[in-house]
């Protein structure tokens, strides 16, 4: 079954297509939320809202972009939505300082501290981080699912990896 | 080619999606720039590190029913709410329409009837003995 088919199969309500989608997409963009937003089970729920718009607004889908680039915006969207309805501070407050004392040895990048330093990172720039490093995509492909130019997305990168290495390499001192 | 040059393009580099002369001289510089080269290691440690911090979370198997039986509840709600707004919506027309076919209805009043004429025709004067008498100039 190609997108095509998948998408036809979609707009028709089939739940073989709804079970082929989450199998094919629904790990990946699962591993997006939970680094938008540093919580597993926050994540899960945040997934499964999008796949629920997804379906009742796939009719809406113009294959303008490919299906997990527009499935990729009602993500960002669900969870806008999600942080507006909380009013949730989303920045965790920075232990750098701290950490630098009781830690002392770790690998490349400690995992944690990385996801900690991607929390600290205001929304724009973290979701850009997630988008060229987790989903590896192109900065054209960037610059479509944020509806930015491709100008504003390299700088945006530069400027987010620049503060991430930053916080990382302080760490690693 | 520059570090400046270099940093500029580095993403497509990674990307793969300069022109191969372009992609060429940047490999070439690469060799030589200790610091364009951290660029690329740091890209490889980010894009590892973050696949390995998802790698273990998984979506519950039975997820997928979930979201369809989800998507079918709602859809039944949107349809049922389709269908209350038709029926206001017919019922709205039908009275208003009931009240207006009342009002066009009515004759004109004679009132109504000299007014219309007043607008519609010009007036020529013509002194008699007792009154005004209105002459139509059409």
């Amino acid at each position: 079954m190609d997108e095509y088919q998948l998408i036809l199969g979609l707009k028709k309500n089939c739940s073989v297509a709804t079970d082929k989608l989450v199998n094919l997409y629904g790990d990946r963009l699962l591993g997006s939320a939970y680094l938008l937003c540093g919580n597993d089970s926050t994540a899960q729920d945040l997934v499964q809202d999008t796949f629920i718009q997804v379906l009742l607004s796939i009719k809406k889908f113009k294959m303008k972009s490919t299906l997990y680039t527009w499935m990729y915006g009602i993500l960002l969207n669900k969870y806008r939505e999600l942080y507006r309805k909380q009013k949730k501070a989303i920045f965790l407050p920075l232990l750098f300082d701290r950490e630098l004392q009781n830690d002392s040895h770790f690998g490349e990048i400690d995992s944690n501290y990385l996801q900690k330093a991607l929390q600290n990172l205001p929304f724009k720039h973290r979701q850009i981080i997630i988008l060229r490093y987790y989903e590896d995509m192109q900065i054209d492909e960037i610059a479509i699912c944020l509806n930015i130019n491709k100008g504003t997305v390299k700088s945006r990168l530069h400027y987010a990896t620049q503060k991430l290495r930053n916080v990382l390499t302080r760490k690693e001192k | 080619m520059n570090c400046d040059k270099c940093k500029d393009i580095i993403y497509q580099y990674i990307d793969n999606s300069l022109h191969h002369n372009i992609q060429e001289s940047v490999s070439k510089h690469l060799q030589k720039c200790q610091s364009c080269n951290e660029h690329i290691s740091q890209h490889k440690i980010l894009k590892q590190t973050l696949k390995k911090e998802t790698s273990s979370i998984h979506l519950p198997a039975n997820i997928s029913s979930k979201i369809y039986a989800q998507v079918n509840k709602q859809k039944t709600k949107i349809k049922l709410l389709r269908r209350a707004i038709l029926a206001a919506t017919i019922i709205i027309i039908a009275i208003s329409s009931y009240f207006s076919s009342n009002k066009t209805e009515q004759k004109p009043t004679s009132t109504t009837k000299l007014l219309i004429k007043i607008h519609t025709t010009e007036f020529s004067y013509e002194n008699t003995e007792k009154s005004y008498v209105i002459r139509t100039v059409k």
